[in-house]
């Protein structure tokens, strides 16, 4: 990030190629349209590129910061069409498939795909219905009321289920590999 | 609300699940408590790793052209730009004052040529701007256009072997027809690409010439005011000779009013 702030073209370059994969596939995953995902990532990067102040180190590691800005876009995104475009996604499937590219980085390359399988496997333990309620809040960008309206479920319910799926999966994660920026 | 309360919502904060008027109450706490902010830190960076059970997917090379494209053509912009005038201009006060007169002149001219170069390019950016404002108008109109209920929408077929896709949303309400292509490559030399509609088999119309951005992305808005036929044919060709119908077609899409 420090030559990207300086403007080094080709540092930029090695950036997308590390993460490209990674920010399509989670614009992918909550808009469900390869032309509006692409439109997001391109977006994403381009603003990483014109403003990477807005990257802060102290505030946490690079790639979940770049995950999450991917991830609140999409879903303003689906927001702004109606959330008639997320709910016609499937849920995910979570398998454990042929790892994407991560640029010229083995060994980021390999921590990433250790962190993602343990993601997985985290999520994979989880009761099917705090799996659902989380990854409708997260993936599908629903707040709250609108999963338990959805769920037909008291909201003190959904609320309940999607504290317990984030407990559940803090300590489901706490001791696993994490990828720095 | 005390530390306590916001405790137990702080991994819903950070999960953007929280009606907005709940969240602004638990950010306005956070914003003046160093403990409860530390906590919500903690909780966005668990968050931010379920990002991680995305299925693998690669992402498209067009997505890589596109970026590189914007980074290299900033960069392109960056470099042309001059440094601050100042660093070219000697001062106009002092004892070098009489000594240097005409070394004064001509920096201030080369500073002025600078500088009206520097215009010209901003100009060009301001025209580029204007452009990419104006599509991406465009393409949101498009969009807003395929969820309308009312909207008819066709997927381009290939003709060719060409990997391009286009698709295409039409409103007869509201006399529109909006048509977008992907994976477009750039016409060789000597060719173009340009849109035809025939209204029920019979007539011929040209609705105007597609050019590809870097992306291979290109769209185009059609007046369908007028339409009153029952079905139409779009058929991108692609022709060597201006407006030529008999060109050879790539990708065809059939529209029929319901």
């Amino acid at each position: 990030m420090r030559l990207v702030r300086q403007r080094d073209e080709r540092a930029f370059a090695r950036l997308y190629d590390r993460y490209a994969d990674l920010v399509y596939a989670v614009a992918l995953r909550v808009l469900g349209d390869p032309t509006l995902a692409q439109d997001v990532a391109q977006e994403v990067f381009l603003r990483l590129w014109r403003s990477p102040d807005s990257y802060d180190a102290g505030r946490g590691r690079f790639m979940n910061w770049l995950l999450s800005v991917t991830r609140n876009r999409a879903v303003d995104e689906v927001r702004a069409r109606g959330r008639r475009w997320n709910r016609e996604v499937a849920p995910a499937h979570l398998p454990d498939g042929p790892p994407d590219g991560h640029g010229d980085d083995p060994l980021l390359s390999a921590q990433i795909e250790a962190e993602r399988a343990a993601v997985r496997r985290a999520l994979r333990s989880l009761p099917e219905e705090q799996r659902a309620t989380l990854e409708l809040a997260y993936f599908g960008g629903l707040t709250q009321q609108e999963i338990a309206h959805l769920l037909q479920q008291p909201l003190g319910t959904v609320k309940t289920r999607t504290r317990l799926a984030l407990k559940k999966l803090r300590a489901a994660l706490a001791g696993e590999i994490s990828v720095g920026g | 609300m005390d530390c306590h309360q916001v405790q137990d919502d702080l991994d819903l904060l950070a999960l953007g699940t929280l009606d907005p008027s709940e969240a602004e109450r638990l950010r306005v706490h956070v914003a003046a408590c160093a403990r409860c902010r530390a906590g919500l830190d903690a909780a966005e960076e668990l968050v931010a790793r379920l990002a991680l059970a995305v299925p693998p997917v690669q992402a498209p090379e067009t997505l890589r052209a596109a970026v590189l494209g914007a980074v290299h053509r900033d960069r392109s912009v960056e470099s042309a730009r001059p440094g601050p005038l100042r660093k070219s201009v000697p001062r106009l006060s002092g004892p070098g004052r009489l000594a240097v007169p005409w070394g004064v002149a001509a920096a201030v001219v080369i500073a002025l040529g600078s500088a009206i170069a520097w215009i010209a390019r901003l100009q060009e950016q301001v025209q580029e701007l204007q452009q990419e404002t104006a599509t991406m108008r465009r393409r949101t109109d498009g969009l807003l256009l395929f969820a309308v209920p009312s909207s008819i929408r066709a997927d381009f077929q290939p003709a060719t072997e060409l990997r391009a896709t286009g698709a295409v949303t039409w409103n007869p309400d509201r006399g529109v027809c909006y048509v977008v292509f992907e994976r477009l490559p750039r016409p060789e030399p000597g060719t173009a690409y340009r849109l035809w509609y025939v209204a029920d088999g019979v007539r011929r119309v040209d609705a105007g010439e597609v050019v590809p951005d870097e992306a291979g992305r290109a769209d185009l808005v059609i007046d369908a005011s007028r339409w009153r036929g029952q079905s139409y044919e779009l058929v991108l060709r692609r022709e060597r000779a201006p407006h030529d119908p008999e060109a050879p077609a790539i990708l065809i899409a059939s529209l029929r009013r319901p």
